[in-house]
Order: structure tokens, then sequence, then C-alpha cells
């Protein structure tokens, strides 16, 4: 019988002790180790492993990039393992091309099952990180379609509703876009128009959802 | 908290209580202590005092801040070494004569250290056997 090869990538000794000898009991899976994306590479020489299991903080650069680089050599199944995955983390790492995102407080027997799983085309995740995937998609669903209705502005619309976010008024504003008053109120007035919205504050909530407070960022600075 | 085993009544070894919230710790500490009766509880926010009142170990490891602090009230009475062992910050504690100190080397938390540690530790108790 042809045993599953786990690469289990961990910078701790004790995660990669306590899978080895999980796995040891089990006669269906052969273990290499690596405690970091050297090594990784280093193990990949000989053979792509059917299965990578690897931590979230795994050096140099982190267990998304390794699933990144990984999958560019191997077509393994890999699963990312963290002790608090986030809804950031967990997407990152599905984004990434990690087939599934475990917990490491995992029990031995999920842990064996997940494994199991995954080869046969199972995408290991536990309940409550579903529901965090689950999350981050209806966030993205919900950011495309306001990007989607802010393509009815045009471009100095856009700047007017950046600033209009970062909750200048109208005078700030004038002053920013070097424009009069008159012409920043007859924006936001189309700019409500257009968007179908009620209130500078709902404009600014918009915006908000449609590009994050990263995008704001440059507009705050200007009013400053 | 789970019992897993039941204590043994007649037993040579040194009796060592892993409760964790990780439970593939478990399985990695379990193999390192090979001169020690190993018994793993699941951390879910039982009574820590009250297990290992029933328990009688020899020595206590675990892995998380509140277990570790339950766990060393209980052993600062009784001059029972407790180990900690820190995950995210990579580093091994020892909770002996009412203080904690970190020990083991640079490399953190391996199995290799806990068991250098836990036989220390038990050594310094009055010899690993029972």
């Amino acid at each position: 019988m042809r045993r599953t090869r786990i690469l289990v990538a961990d910078s701790l000794q004790i995660f990669r002790s306590g899978v080895r000898n999980l796995l040891a009991r089990e006669s269906d899976f052969e273990i290499v180790e690596a405690e970091s994306f050297d090594d990784v590479l280093h193990a990949i020489e000989q053979d792509c492993p059917d299965i990578a299991l690897i931590d979230l903080e795994l050096p140099p650069y982190g267990g998304v990039s390794a699933v990144q680089r990984l999958r560019k050599r191997c077509s393994t199944y890999t699963i990312v393992w963290s002790f608090e995955p986030s809804r950031e983390t967990v997407l990152a790492a599905v984004r990434a091309g990690a087939h599934g995102f475990l917990h490491k407080e995992i029990s031995p027997e999920g842990l064996v099952r997940a494994l199991r799983g995954v080869v046969q085309g199972e995408a290991p995740l536990s309940r409550d990180l579903a529901s965090l995937m689950i999350d981050a998609l209806h966030g993205i669903d919900e950011r495309t379609r306001a990007r989607d209705r802010a393509g009815v502005l045009s471009s100095r619309e856009r700047e007017v509703l950046d600033l209009v976010a970062q909750g200048a008024r109208n005078k700030q504003i004038a002053a920013a876009l070097t424009i009069s008053e008159f012409t920043v109120k007859r924006h936001v007035q189309n700019i409500l128009q257009k968007l179908e919205l009620p209130s500078r504050k709902a404009a600014a909530t918009f915006y908000r959802t449609a590009f994050g407070p990263e995008e704001a960022s440059v507009a705050a600075t200007q009013i400053a | 908290m789970k019992v897993t085993q039941l204590r043994p009544a007649q037993t040579t070894r040194p009796l060592v209580a892993v409760v964790c919230a990780v439970p593939l710790l478990g399985e990695a500490v379990g193999s390192a202590l090979e001169f020690a009766e190993v018994h793993t509880f699941s951390d879910r926010g039982g009574d820590v005092a009250g297990l290992l009142r029933w328990l009688q170990p020899d020595a206590v490891i675990v892995d998380s801040e509140r277990v570790a602090s339950e766990a060393a009230a209980y052993a600062s009475e009784r001059d029972l070494p407790v180990i900690h062992l820190g995950l995210r910050d990579h580093e091994l504690r020892l909770f002996r004569a009412g203080r904690w100190e970190v020990v083991g080397n640079a490399d953190g938390p391996t199995p290799e250290a806990i068991r250098n540690v836990v036989a220390g530790a038990l050594f310094a108790r009055g010899g690993p056997l029972r």
C-alpha cells in the first residue's frame, strides 16, 4: 500500500514531534519534517509530498508565502495551521492556494481525520473558520458591488467623496481641491443623486465600504 | 477537562500530568518522557486544582497562562514542579520554590528540553522514582 507522504513545516519542534508521534501509529502516513521554507525546498528536491501542513508563521516569509511558493513546484494539498486564525489570514491562505486551514488546538483524532479527508478532496476547515471565511467572502462581495456603483462618479466627484468620507467640511474640501464651496456643494448633491443616497453620512459609509479606510488616507493628508 | 486514564494505584515511575489546550503537545511530551507515566488532559476551563489533588502527580506540564497560574497555586504548598510551555513566546518556564523562572536553552520548548527540565525537577525533588 502506498503511504500518504506528509510534510510538516513548523518552526516549533514540539509540533513536528507531536504530529510525527501521532502519525507513527497510523500505517498509511509517512512524515517529512521542515522547520523553515529552506527545509521545505530541500525536502521537495527528492519528491513532492501528498500533503503539506504549514505553520502560518513558518520562517522566513510566513505560511501564506510558503503555500504560494510550494504550489509553483508541486501539486501538493496544502493546509495552513495556526494558533489564532483571523478572517484575513484564513482568506489569505485560501487565496494563496491552501486547501484548508486548521487550529493548532485541533485534537489528534481531528488532525488524522482532516489529513485523510484532504486526499479525498475534502477541505479541512473547522466550523468556526468556515464562518470566518463566509464573512470574509460576504465582505468582498459587498465591496465589489459598491465599487461597481461608484463607477458612475466622475474622478472629481470621487475626490470629493473621498474627502467627505474623511469628515471634511465643504470649506475644507474646497481648499484641498482648490475649487469654490459652491462647486463642492454641487458635487456633493450630484454624488448623492447618482448613488441614490440620502445624506453625506450615508455617502461616507458607502465610500468606506467600497474603498476601505486605507484609500481615504491620501485625502486626509490633503486636508491636514 | 477530560480524564483520559485513571491514576494507576501502583507505579514505580513518576507521574506527570499534562494539562494542555493544544492536545498535540501531549503526543510530543508523552514520548519525550519515556521514564515517566504521562497522563494527558485537555484544558477545557475545568478545575485544575481538583484534578491535581485527585491525580497527585510528581510534576505538571501546562501550555496556558491560566492553567499555569492555577497549577502554581496548587503546587506552591506541595513542592511540586510546574512546567509551562510558552508556545507563542517560545519559552520554557519552571515553577519551583514559589516562583517562575525561564529554563532550557534558546530553542524553547523542545521535547528534549522538556525532558531535561522535568527530569531535573524530579531529581531535585528527591529522585525520579516514587
